[in-house]
Order: C-alpha cells, then structure tokens, then sequence
C-alpha cells in the first residue's frame, strides 16, 4: 500500500535566525600566490614562536610581566609611567591600518592574519594526513573502520599539537618562557597560565580546524567595516568581466572569439579553489579574504588554453573600469587619503622615536 | 558561536574598564594580578553568555504556536 501525502500549507513561513553552514572543502591550489601564503605563514610564525625564547642582556627580549608592571620589547623596558607610549602604538596602529586597508585592501587578511595562517597550517596538515580533496570526500563518506580512526586520530592529534604549542608560546609573552616550560613538566603551572594555555589552544584548533571562514565571514568585525576604508583605488581581487564574459565552455580554445565567447572558460576553478566559497565572478564580496587562490586556479587554467594570465588577478576598481594596467595602479597609490594618513603616519613614527631616544629611564 | 564569541567581546571590554577602575592588589592580596585578571575575565565571560544566551532564547522562533 502507498503512503499517502496530505499536503500542509504552511501558515507563516519561519524565518530561520542563522544560515546553515554548508561545508566549504576547498580544493587544494598551486601558483605564484599560494607560494606567497606559505611563506607569510611561515615568516609570521617563525616571528610568533621565536620571539618569547630570545633573550638579550640576561633578559627575556619580549615579556610583558604584568605582575612586575613591566614591559620588556627588544631591549626597552616599559613601566606605568611610560604610558604615553601605549597611546602612541595605538595611534600608530591605526593610522597604519587605514593607509594599509586603503592602499592594499586586504592583504593582510590573505597572507599574515593568524586566522588565515593557522587555517593554511592545519589544511596542510590534513592534506598531508588524509590526502586530497577527492579522499577526503571518500574518507568522509566511508563507514567507521580502524583505518579511518587511525586516520582521523592522527590529524587531530597533529592540530591539537600545533594548537597547544601555539597556546604554550602566548602565555610564553606574560610569564618567563622557559621558566613555563619547566613548571608546566613539572606539574607546578599557575591556574591562571594553565587555563590560557587551554583555552589559546583550544581557540587555535576549533577556529583553524573546525570555524574556519566562519570566524571571516561571521566573527570577524574588520570583514564588516572594511568598505568604508576602501575606495575606487584600493587594490582588490576582480574577475575581468569585459575580457571573460560571455563565459562558455568550448571546444577549440582558437574559435571561441569567432563564436562570440569571451575568456571565461566557465570551468568553476575559481569556486572550487574559494576558502570561503564565493564566486569572485559576481564581484567584490564582502566573504572575500584576499587569498587569491581564485588567482592561482585561473591563471593555471588561462595557460592550459594558451590565453594572457590575469582574468582575474590583482586590481583596482578605476584600474578595471578604464582597463589601465599595474602602472597606472602603483601611480593612483598616492592620492589625498594615503597622503594624509602617510604624512601623519610619519609624524607620529618620528615624534614616538624621538621621544624615546631622548627619554631617561628612572 | 552566538553565544560564546559575544560574551568574550563584552568580557575583554568589561575586564579593561573594572581593571582601569581596580587594582587586583587591592581585589586579593595573595593572588598574582594575571590570576585575578584571569578569574575577573572567565566571571565577566560567563555574564556575557548567561546575556546572549537568554537573548537568543528568547528571540527563538516559536515552532509551536497554534496559528492566529
């Protein structure tokens, strides 16, 4: 016997409060751009885990004790009377961020923001361990067996590695690095260092393994207010629209043109390759971190058809608009928004410097 | 998430203005001062999502009411 279907009409639709998430597995991408990624992933990190364990005169070169109310960095000490100090890097900070954002847009999301970094550490990790995309699919969709614990045990093993490390070395910044070290084998770790260690740890392994864009798209405040720091001249990631469209697949890379097609192959790299799973094609996107790995795809894709590099590359708005090439980006770098923030910038940079130079410490 | 990453917002911007106001000497005198920030932090934590949690509570769409 047939089930029988009573069809309901809903009364009010339910508006949901939040998206679904839909997992985003991104194909893995080689180039130019990627090569950048890790590099910065690695300067950065090399930066963030050695810096605790250098030592100068006897001293550990970046603590910041709060306890003592002191500050080492580099050789400076700060104490509370050296608070003026804080107010001019915060100053700095800024100034540098809205000249930085104006001028390269988000760079730093792309390449040196530890959200972006840990999230290419860990996603190599589980390439290396559980292979490419296509087995990770597989392995996914696979029945519980020993092989896949193994497996899986294995990747989170390495991430909660890496997670407490990275935990460890943060606490290593407020309380003397080695002396934690010792303590922590020891088993005479302060409650306060314990439950940071934890929780830095904790935060690294479910942001970089689990959240991922997420924390972009959905945490991040900088991805929200970014537009009003950007212009037309700001550099961005654009799909060339007048060069591509209309996209099509074909045949013979050598007739499309006769056909009426533009360079857009339509193959879906770009969206494939996206960490937050956009299609750049559609414009500026607010989930669109900079990466470029939408870059790297199509540029390989570009030269397997034997056409120009840079469908979608690095550009500008006007840039894009008036078809003007990198040359006439690197002219509009300097107009009256960076040349104030620069000049004040400078002044600020000298003012902080001069101050130092000249100061007596107590 | 809804929860937890707003009261941590809230947290680091409530630990920063009681502790503008208060030395955690004068709070406890045989703890540390990161012991005290750390303590302040996790109780100014749980406020924000005890807060954002009944908020969402509270705005939670109701599934089974009769039609109107």
């Amino acid at each position: 016997m047939g089930r029988r279907v009573i069809p309901i009409e809903a009364t009010a639709e339910e508006v949901a409060l939040h998206e679904v998430r839909r997992a985003i597995d991104a194909h893995a991408v080689h180039g130019r751009f990627a090569k950048w990624r890790w590099t910065m992933a690695f300067a950065t990190q090399v930066a963030f885990y050695g810096l605790p364990w250098l030592t100068i005169n006897g001293r550990q070169a970046v603590l910041f004790d709060v306890d003592a109310r002191e500050f080492d960095l580099l050789g400076f000490v700060f104490r509370p009377q050296d608070f003026v100090y804080l107010a001019v890097l915060l100053s700095v900070a800024a100034l540098a961020f809205f000249l930085f954002t104006a001028i390269a847009g988000r760079l730093w999301c792309g390449y040196a923001c530890p959200q972006s970094v840990y999230t290419e550490i860990f996603r190599r990790i589980e390439r290396t361990i559980e292979g490419d995309r296509l087995a990770r699919v597989r392995l996914d969709a696979a029945p519980m067996s020993l092989d896949k614990l193994v497996v899986k045990a294995l990747k989170h093993a390495a991430w909660l590695t890496v997670a407490l490390w990275t935990g460890y070395t943060f606490v290593g910044y407020f309380t003397p690095i080695r002396d934690l070290g010792m303590r922590t084998i020891t088993g005479q770790i302060a409650p306060w260092e314990a439950s940071w260690l934890l929780f830095y740890a904790l935060a690294t392994y479910g942001n970089a393994g689990w959240l991922r864009e997420q924390v972009c798209t959905s945490m991040c405040p900088y991805a929200r207010f970014q537009r009003v720091m950007f212009d037309r001249d700001t550099l961005i990631i654009a799909y060339d629209a007048t060069r591509g469209e209309p996209r099509g697949g074909r045949s013979q890379p050598v007739d499309a043109r006769t056909n009426g097609l533009g360079d857009c192959v339509d193959c879906g790299i770009c969206v494939q390759v996206c960490p937050t799973g956009i299609d750049i094609r559609k414009g500026l996107q607010y989930e669109c971190v900079g990466c470029a790995a939408c870059i790297d795809g199509c540029n390989r894709v570009m030269d397997i058809m034997g056409y120009r590099r840079g469908l979608i590359r690095y550009t500008t708005g006007n840039a894009l608009a008036a078809r003007d090439g990198a040359a006439a980006v690197w002219r509009r770098v300097l107009r009256p928004r960076t040349a104030l923030y620069g000049a004040l910038l400078l002044t600020m940079v000298a003012v902080a410097i001069a101050s130092l130079a000249m100061r007596h410490p107590l | 998430m809804w929860v937890v990453w707003p009261g941590f917002l809230t947290a680091l911007a409530a630990d920063i203005v009681f502790f503008m106001l208060f030395d955690p000497r004068d709070l406890d005198m045989r703890s540390s001062r990161e012991a005290v920030y750390t303590a302040a932090f996790v109780a100014f934590w749980a406020l924000g999502m005890l807060s954002s949690a009944l908020t969402l509570l509270l705005q939670r769409p109701q599934a089974e009411s009769p039609p109107a």
